[in-house]
């Protein structure tokens, strides 16, 4: 195989992280310009445009696939918040734990290794479980919202309700006290949906009608 | 109407094409000669903005052609485009000379 083909090659292995509509309508248009634009003598894609085209194939990945009303497409972008924070809502379980142990150890002092334990077995790492889950529950129904599946407002809902009935029972079992950390994240994730939810409803109430974002350019 | 102002990449890759139709790699090379060689785009960066500003109805296909058994496609301003193309050169151009002028006022820093 030439270095030209093995570029090629290449080139054509990134590509195809993209969506299949976008490649259809681009991939052979951009295997030219990345082939005119190669060094001379390169067998392979260089770091930097690798980069830029992984960062190129997740826009398209995640960026509305119809024609969406602003409020949809802001309402997605919340999502994709409430996503990111679910998964900060992880780490901080494990960067916190040892103060929320501390914590709990000190307003109650005959609390036993044993009591922790259980603790943890049945509320802690349960929640550590379902976090990658619910973020990536976030993550795509923000990437269905942009292709107006109609089920998309009933699913979506739903998580909300069970992500809202969590935060209250963590809430009731003084979460606030106890995980001040993790309930201030999960309370940034709560607002989040819920933004993403009214703009939802208030799209919907008002039917409006599905319109290419103007002025979105940038 | 107040409008976002628009990204750097997509302000030059709409000058690019204010003179006429280009490919995509002829666009790279336009924005680098543009911005003094300090913005080279690389084709996933281009091509995520011209479909953008393509769905915005600001740049259109001119026409594609075949060269060296490789497609090229040319683009260019719509209507739109240009208009918008003008807002933000001239929001752009209000704000250096609101900067330019108070640079000057304090003591001559312009160059």
């Amino acid at each position: 195989m030439t270095d030209l083909q093995s570029l090629e090659r290449g080139y054509r292995r990134l590509l195809k992280l993209y969506p299949v509509w976008f490649r259809k309508e681009h991939e052979e248009e951009m295997i030219g310009v990345l082939m005119a634009g190669a060094a001379v003598g390169s067998r392979r894609p260089g770091l930097v445009e690798s980069l830029d085209l992984l960062r190129g194939a997740a826009a398209m990945q995640l960026r509305p696939r119809t024609a969406t009303s602003r409020g949809v497409a802001a309402a997605a972008r919340f999502l994709y918040l409430a996503s990111f924070l679910q998964l900060l809502s992880l780490l901080s379980s494990f960067l916190t734990i040892a103060s929320v142990r501390a914590t709990v150890l000190a307003l109650n002092p005959a609390f036993s290794a044993a009591q922790w334990h259980s603790l943890m077995v049945s509320q802690v790492e349960p929640s550590r479980i379902a976090a990658p889950v619910v973020a990536f529950l976030w993550a795509f129904l923000a990437w269905t919202l942009g292709r107006s599946m109609r089920w998309t407002n009933i699913a979506f809902a739903a998580v909300f309700g069970l992500f809202t009935l969590g935060l209250l029972s963590a809430l009731g079992q003084g979460g606030a006290i106890y995980a001040t950390a993790d309930i201030v994240v999960d309370g940034l994730e709560w607002i989040a949906g819920f933004l993403a939810l009214a703009l939802i409803v208030r799209d919907a109430t008002r039917g409006e009608t599905l319109e290419a974002p103007a002025g979105a350019v940038g | 109407m107040n409008r976002r102002a628009m990204q750097e990449s997509s302000f030059l890759i709409l000058t690019a094409l204010a003179a006429g139709s280009q490919h995509g790699y002829g666009i790279i090379r336009d924005v680098e000669g543009i911005s003094g060689g300090r913005v080279r785009l690389q084709a996933g960066t281009l091509y995520t903005a011209l479909e953008r500003l393509r769905q915005d109805g600001l740049i259109e296909v001119e026409r594609e052609e075949i060269v060296d058994s490789r497609l090229r496609r040319y683009y260019r301003l719509t209507t739109d485009g240009r208009e918008r193309l003008a807002e933000e050169a001239a929001r752009l151009q209000a704000h250096a000379a609101a900067a330019l002028t108070r640079l000057d006022l304090l003591g001559g820093i312009v160059p």
